[in-house]
């Protein structure tokens, strides 16, 4: 994969549309999956997974080979979303909206499971929005991209400690938003009980 | 009660030593606060697991393809008002810089009159040639005149139409775009 990566950038490098089209088939679900989960928002993040795409076409010259190529693009996607969400400073994330699915694939969940995905994936999305964006970032790249602290570290232009001590925040803060999610009924039934009981 | 360093243990993992696993399960047993978190930490970690990676739309391709054409063409437009901006900025400095270089040469008072001059030369000329205009329709025939005016009325009419078209054309590829 990564000589056929290095060939694809090379031919894209000198001005082959062809060739970096099949990088963008290559990494759009990568790419698409970082902005997603960043944004919260599926219209946004289409929008952010394609800004990306062109801000790697246009810096490609820049790209270095001794990188890998997806480390590349994920750090451009994960800056260019950290970005918008500090301009935009509203709500991030719509219930009603969600990825369209693709029926057609054999692989793809029945409507029963796939309502039950979409609110599992809202109440994902809820938690990790609580975090500020650079954490979010580092988390999303540590649990879906798998990546090391060391390649955290690099996509973010951060320090290795930096990027534990952020991992280790955003584990604290996700798990107490659990428990509080989970003490919260209990303490709002109590409230209402009636004394005599 | 002090929760280091089972906290980070809970949350960033043990570095594996049977040692740290047993005292950590002690812990567990007697602090509340750290037992709550490990089952917190636990559920959301299962959380962030089990969330699969979102596929991106089935016609992001093509939408890459048709994106990177208005990408580029956004490109040019931008290269292009760089340049103008540039070009104008230049002359603006080099304006600048004559200006710079000549006026101490002239009192503020010479520049006006020279300025003022120049404007009444042109008004005046201006007028000379409004004034031959009028005495050639005076002298020539009519049907000469008739002639220049179809030509300027046709020229006029050409204008329009063009203009007009123009227009046409660029809402009709609006809406195409839309």
């Amino acid at each position: 994969m990564v000589n056929i990566d290095r060939e694809w950038i090379d031919k894209a490098c000198l001005g082959d549309e062809e060739a970096f089209t099949k990088l963008v088939e290559t990494y759009q679900n990568p790419v698409y999956n970082m902005c997603y989960r960043m944004l919260g928002e599926a219209g946004a993040a289409e929008d952010a997974a394609q800004e990306t795409f062109w801000r790697a076409y246009q810096n490609l010259k820049r790209y270095d080979p001794q990188r890998s190529f997806i480390t590349w693009i994920l750090s451009i996607a994960a800056h260019y979303c950290i970005d918008q969400q500090r301009k935009r400073r509203i709500p991030l994330f719509e219930l009603d909206e969600f990825p369209d699915f693709d029926l057609g694939d054999p692989g793809v969940p029945t409507p029963e499971k796939q309502i039950s995905l979409n609110e599992e994936d809202s109440a994902l999305h809820k938690l990790i929005n609580t975090l500020q964006p650079v954490d979010r970032a580092a988390v999303i790249m540590r649990y879906w991209h798998e990546c090391s602290e060391e390649e955290i570290s690099e996509m973010l232009d951060l320090s290795v400690s930096a990027v534990k001590s952020r991992l280790h925040r955003s584990r604290k803060q996700l798990a107490n938003l659990i428990t509080d999610s989970t003490i919260s009924p209990e303490k709002e039934r109590r409230k209402n009980e009636s004394p005599a009981l | 009660m002090n929760h280091q360093p089972y906290e980070t243990w809970i949350l960033d993992g043990l570095s594996g030593t049977p040692v740290e696993k047993e005292q950590l399960n002690k812990h567990l047993e007697v602090c509340p606060h750290c037992a709550n978190l490990q089952r917190s930490w636990l559920e959301a970690h299962h959380q962030l697991r089990s969330a699969p990676i979102t596929k991106a739309p089935k016609n992001f391709i093509s939408m890459w393809q048709n994106n990177l054409v208005l990408f580029k063409e956004k490109q040019k437009r931008k290269q292009a008002r760089t340049l103008l901006a540039s070009f104008i900025g230049g002359a603006l400095v080099a304006l600048i810089a004559l200006s710079a270089i000549l006026l101490p040469k002239f009192s503020l008072i010479s520049v006006i009159v020279m300025v003022t001059s120049s404007v009444v030369r042109f008004m005046e000329s201006v007028k000379q040639i409004w004034t031959l205009i009028l005495s050639l329709v005076k002298v020539a025939p009519t049907t000469t005149l008739l002639v220049i005016g179809a030509m300027l009325g046709g020229w006029v009419l050409l204008a329009v139409v063009a203009w007009g078209v123009s227009v046409w054309k660029v809402s009709v590829k609006k809406v195409v775009a839309k």
